[in-house]
């Protein structure tokens, strides 16, 4: 594929893995003060996992590789983008609360929260919604340079 | 047939241009969408091996003299093997990627590419004018 459209398939993955960082934090958000879950327990911070997409010789040589020992990386096509591959579940225990009347509560009459601070769901949120825009800008880079291309040999 | 491209003095090396600075933006775009890829390492296109081709391309001249200093083989047989890794471009806090100095490369790379394609079409407009007068 021409590389010009190759990168704006890139930037469109890279877009794609954003939003879905997004929408997992604003479930993590919505459930920031879920105490009960259908498999018990309060509700633990969801995390996506991305990794550059597979598929391909350079992707595994450029995650192996150093600026030392391997300035030149031969063969294999350029990077295919961005996919997420999993989600994980943040282990951490959340606060306890004491709140013996609650029926949550253990016979110490604490209760566990969910381990999710707003705080730093909300600045995780504003990195993702940056990375968006920074995408959406290299596509943009991608469209202008294509349409100089067109434009060689225009009769002014 | 009479090759169209020969008429031009330095109109296949400014395609190859055209054609590596493209490569180029794939390589940056990727570096970009996997800013939070875990294990990643940025990756950018050697230029400078291509520098001096283009500095000999750019200001171009239709005139015989001219066109033979301008080297007709490419830096690389492969495109791939001009990839190297990109320190600069890596993050400062242990991320793969800094998004911001990548940002500007692209940027940079876009302005390039659109230079070389306009000084393209300003020569194939001067080659127009000689042949239509």
């Amino acid at each position: 594929m021409d590389p010009l459209f190759q990168s704006m398939t890139v930037s469109a993955s890279g877009m794609t893995a954003e939003r879905f960082r997004m929408s997992l934090i604003a479930n993590n958000l919505a459930n920031v003060d879920t105490t009960n879950t259908p498999g018990g327990g309060p509700f633990q911070r969801q995390e996506a996992i991305v990794a550059e997409r597979q598929g391909d010789v350079w992707a595994t040589m450029a995650t192996g590789a150093s600026a030392s020992d391997a300035p030149v990386m031969e063969g294999g096509p350029a990077g295919a983008g961005v996919a997420v591959v999993g989600i994980t579940t943040d282990p951490t225990p959340g606060a306890q609360t004491y709140d013996p009347g609650n029926p949550l509560a253990d016979a110490q009459g604490y209760v566990r929260q969910p381990n999710v601070s707003s705080i730093s769901e909300m600045v995780d949120l504003m990195g993702a919604a940056q990375h968006y825009r920074a995408n959406v800008t290299a596509i943009e880079d991608a469209k202008s340079m294509a349409s100089a291309a067109i434009g060689i040999g225009k009769i002014a | 047939m009479v090759d169209v491209a020969m008429m031009i003095p330095g109109l296949t090396e400014v395609a190859r241009a055209l054609s590596l600075h493209a490569f180029r933006q794939q390589v940056l775009a990727n570096d970009l969408a996997n800013a939070h890829s875990t294990g990643f390492v940025a990756s950018d296109v050697d230029m400078t091996s291509f520098a001096d081709t283009l500095d000999q391309t750019l200001p171009l001249r239709p005139s015989g003299t001219q066109a033979a200093l301008i080297p007709t083989t490419p830096p690389s047989d492969s495109e791939d093997q001009l990839i190297v890794t990109a320190p600069v471009l890596a993050g400062a806090e242990g991320t793969g990627v800094d998004p911001d100095a990548t940002m500007a490369e692209i940027a940079s790379n876009a302005l390039a590419y659109q230079a070389i394609a306009t000084a393209a079409g300003g020569e194939i407009t001067l080659a127009k004018t000689g042949l239509m007068g």
